[in-house]
């Protein structure tokens, strides 16, 4: 059998003489932890009221309620079940205003059907209280009140216990409420009786819970969670689109009548042509039976020899 | 070694644990194996498609010493509900115990989809997640602890 282990602890206070609920800073149990809940007021008959949270099933272990002046202390525990996942522990507050406060502790290990708890559980001095542990390597956790309210700088806890919570308020005598658990990991050795509380400071009036923590009997494994990553992928949009009908209006519009228009060049072919004589001509005119015109003025005769009558007449 | 999702059922396990919780088909369940995987890798496990795949590629059942199979049905799972907070889906199942185990190492858990546990073999059953369990017995009861066994985000 191994040793219980501290997982972790969260201590509340009352913020003064007050009756608010004190709760826990969240947290994910796993299945079997022990929660040990210890609770505390200055006021034997001003006790907290009940513990919830996680939608788990706690018990009242064991009372410091001794009545007359004194404090007042309580352990309750739980077993996580149902796999709670994130989960607050909360102590009601008191009836009245009262200086109160807790300690939620998270164990690995086990509870007995019955755990053993202290039983002198009120007294004066350096607290002492003994508890009888059932198994070996079991570890211890109590609370204890001092109405006396001393000063806690000297404090010393029996069985080299370690401090997982302290409500100061001996100025003013407010009382002071100390937290503290042993053999966490180690046990405190074989089963048997052991002296939970202090040796310093003394002259307190105190009042002391305290409990057996075993260890977990057997082997106990987490199974880890296999995870997957799922991711959607991004979907190609297509750019398939109708294609519309591309329309035109066109109109006819009258046509401006243009004021400009070419002027075409005056071609001019100026041809030397041979100046017929006027005897051909009026051969000519002759041979057309044109009647025959007397030529009565005229450029300048061109006297013609034989040879060129004759080429022309041929 | 590291908890892993089979390939064959990647994109398929909260419907398979959904299909046990709903009795869809009647006799389904989830079956935890205990196993050794020996020398055989995750990178090699994660490709077998059914549970006699993997116990033919090197995994070695373990069967005796208080070792057994787990058989989870319909009564042992929680309705299917996301994580919409956290925007993922968590399967979870209830604490494993084995009861006095005394031999038989083991290295991990195999967890399968059976559709019928009154009929078939290992090769109907679908292996979804396998998760480190190194156990060596004592003789004591073992226990599986699970928040969740299963995560898709």
């Amino acid at each position: 059998m191994s040793s219980p282990t501290l997982i972790a602890s969260y201590p509340v206070y009352s913020a003064g003489a007050d009756t608010t609920d004190l709760v826990s800073p969240s947290f994910t149990p796993a299945n079997g932890e022990v929660i040990v809940v210890k609770l505390a007021t200055w006021d034997t008959g001003n006790p907290m009221g009940a513990v919830s949270g996680g939608s788990q099933t706690y018990t009242t272990r064991v009372t410091a309620a001794p009545g007359g002046f004194n404090g007042w202390a309580r352990i309750v525990t739980a077993v996580i079940s149902g796999s709670p996942g994130s989960m607050a522990v909360t102590g009601a507050g008191t009836a009245t205003n009262s200086r109160h406060s807790m300690v939620v502790e998270r164990w690995s290990g086990q509870l007995d059907a019955t755990p053993a708890v202290n039983g002198t559980n009120s007294g004066s001095g350096a607290p002492s209280a003994n508890i009888t542990t059932e198994a070996a390597g079991s570890a211890v956790s109590w609370v204890s009140v001092d109405v006396a309210s001393q000063d806690p700088a000297s404090k010393a806890y029996r069985l080299s216990a370690t401090e997982d919570g302290l409500f100061d308020g001996h100025v003013g005598a407010n009382s002071v409420h100390y937290f503290a658990h042993a053999g966490s990991g180690t046990g405190v050795g074989a089963a048997g009786t052991y002296a939970m509380g202090m040796t310093a400071p003394g002259s307190q009036t105190w009042v002391l819970a305290g409990i057996e923590i075993q260890g977990a009997s057997g082997i106990t494994q987490a199974i880890g969670t296999a995870t997957e990553t799922d991711t959607a992928a991004a979907i190609t949009r297509t750019k398939t689109r109708a294609i519309g009908t591309a329309q035109s209006t066109e109109t006819a519009l009258p046509l401006g009548r243009a004021k400009r228009r070419s002027i075409g060049t005056a071609v001019e072919v100026d041809t030397a042509l041979p100046i017929i004589g006027p005897a051909q001509t009026e051969r000519t005119l002759t041979a057309l039976g044109e009647p025959r015109t007397r030529w009565t003025a005229g450029p300048p005769r061109t006297r013609w020899t034989a040879r060129e009558a004759r080429q022309s007449d041929a | 070694m590291a908890d892993i999702v089979f390939n064959i059922a990647k994109g398929r396990v909260a419907e398979f644990y959904n299909r046990v919780d709903t009795n869809d088909p009647a006799n389904s369940a989830l079956i935890v194996v205990p196993v050794d995987v020996g020398g055989t890798s995750d990178a090699t496990i994660r490709d077998f498609d059914t549970l006699a795949a993997v116990l033919a590629g090197g995994v070695t059942e373990r069967t005796t010493g208080g070792w057994n199979r787990k058989t989870l049905t319909d009564a042992d799972l929680a309705a299917l509900s996301p994580d919409d907070a956290n925007d993922r889906m968590d399967l979870d199942i209830a604490d494993l115990v084995w009861t006095a185990v005394t031999s038989g190492a083991t290295t991990d858990l195999i967890i399968c989809y059976d559709s019928d546990t009154t009929s078939g073999s290992d090769s109907n059953l679908i292996p979804l997640t396998m998760h480190d369990f190194p156990i060596t017995p004592d003789g004591s009861d073992v226990t599986g602890t699970v928040v969740n066994f299963f995560r898709a985000s």
